[in-house]
């Protein structure tokens, strides 16, 4: 019983290893980002091709919110509750574009921020 | 990565089970000839719970992101009571369900068909299935990263089937009453997070607008949105600022139902059925 006990806690000890050796993250150049009920500014974000960006989420309003990357745009999603701030790392793609990103009360007012890539 | 693979592991040690109760039997009774239905339902219900599983994905991506936060809400909530109620299925049956298993397999061939056998299969190795199915659904929609997921659940599945062969052939020392204690206790951990991650996607897609104030803010030490954070966020539900409900209904859930699940008895089973003889014999009149 004991020594099943001591594989699964080593299996964890693996696996937490393994989970955190795998991310990290730098930090990229700081875009802030403030939310408020109305809605979300800035509108637009340059970036240069391939340039890593941390987006410095505040939410100055009453009402939590949401922030993600839509139609392809890998910006993981974050919840941003009121009254607090909230980083997201995000890597612009290597090609010339276009790239949104949802910044939405859930039944409230919806932001769409587009990065400019390149250009 | 290890939330897939712990769910592969359980269920997967699971159906190993249930196929070795089938086959074992079969070769017992000296019918090696059938081990071909077993096989032919198990496929079956592996096709099923594929398919099922694609639909959920593609159901869940033509879905508009905010539909896709309720959908997912219910799904994981939904996940939490089928596998709260097949932990403690698992725990009442665990002496029972070779001898009902055995007597299914009698009634089958003793009705002469075959078909009744790959149904048998289908249906016994389907239940537990799709509860994977689910289970790893739900877990999915809050994991970070793809590809190891899928390789943690395949972990687990290989795992189980070296389990599953070493119990077959006799040679597994596994100590099966131990370990669906141990993995029960897992799977009540790994839903209780799951409650918390359901209050939470119902919150982000307007369902619940409302679900208290969030006492503290641990973001700075672990944020929601480090690889460690989601980690831990699919394994124990980690979120940097909780909100009153979902702190509560953790705690209720996890200690309430771990409570019950070791130290209540397991409750008397239901007599069994009177299983029909294979061959009837000339009564007395």
């Amino acid at each position: 019983m004991s020594r099943v006990i001591a594989g699964v806690l080593f299996l964890v000890a693996v696996f937490m290893l393994l989970g955190t050796a795998c991310g990290g993250g730098g930090k990229g150049r700081q875009v802030a980002i403030a939310q408020t009920d109305e809605g979300c500014t800035p509108q637009t974000v340059q970036a240069a091709r391939g340039e890593k960006l941390t987006f410095k989420i505040q939410n100055q309003g009453k009402k939590d919110h949401e922030f993600e990357g839509v139609n392809g745009a890998k910006v993981p999603e974050v919840e941003v509750p009121a009254g607090r701030t909230r980083s997201v790392d995000y890597t612009a793609p290597k090609q010339n574009g276009t790239q949104q990103i949802k910044c939405y009360i859930p039944n409230g007012s919806t932001t769409m921020i587009s990065v400019t890539v390149g250009g | 990565m290890l939330f897939s693979f712990l769910v592969t592991l359980r269920e997967g040690v699971e159906i190993a089970l249930v196929i070795t109760i089938l086959l074992g039997y079969l070769r017992s009774t000296g019918q090696r000839r059938h081990f071909r239905e077993i096989w032919l339902g198990a496929g079956v219900a592996a096709a099923v719970c594929l398919a099922v599983g694609a639909g959920l994905e593609l159901a869940s991506r033509e879905l508009d992101s905010q539909l896709v936060e309720g959908f997912e809400g219910f799904t994981m909530l939904f996940a939490v009571a089928l596998l709260t109620a097949m932990a403690f299925w698992m725990k009442r049956q665990a002496s029972g369900i070779s001898s009902e298993l055995r007597a299914h397999v009698d009634q089958a061939l003793g009705a002469g068909s075959m078909a009744t056998l790959v149904l048998l299969a289908a249906s016994s190795v389907g239940r537990e299935g799709l509860e994977t199915t689910l289970f790893l659904f739900a877990g999915s929609a809050t994991a970070g990263a793809g590809l190891s997921f899928v390789i943690g659940g395949l972990l687990g599945f290989v795992l189980a089937a070296f389990i599953g062969v070493g119990l077959y052939h006799g040679s597994s020392r596994m100590p099966l009453k131990p370990f669906f204690t141990i993995s029960g206790v897992v799977v009540i951990v790994l839903a209780a997070g799951l409650v918390s991650n359901g209050v939470a996607h119902l919150h982000e897609s307007g369902l619940l607008s409302n679900i208290g104030v969030r006492p503290w803010d641990t973001d700075a030490l672990i944020a929601s949105t480090s690889t460690l954070g989601q980690f831990l966020n699919t394994l124990l539900g980690y979120d940097s600022a909780p909100a009153l409900s979902q702190i509560v209904l953790y705690w209720l859930y996890l200690l309430g139902v771990a409570a019950a699940f070791l130290w209540l008895p397991a409750a008397a089973r239901p007599p069994q059925r009177a299983v029909q003889p294979a061959i009837s014999s000339p009564g007395r009149s």
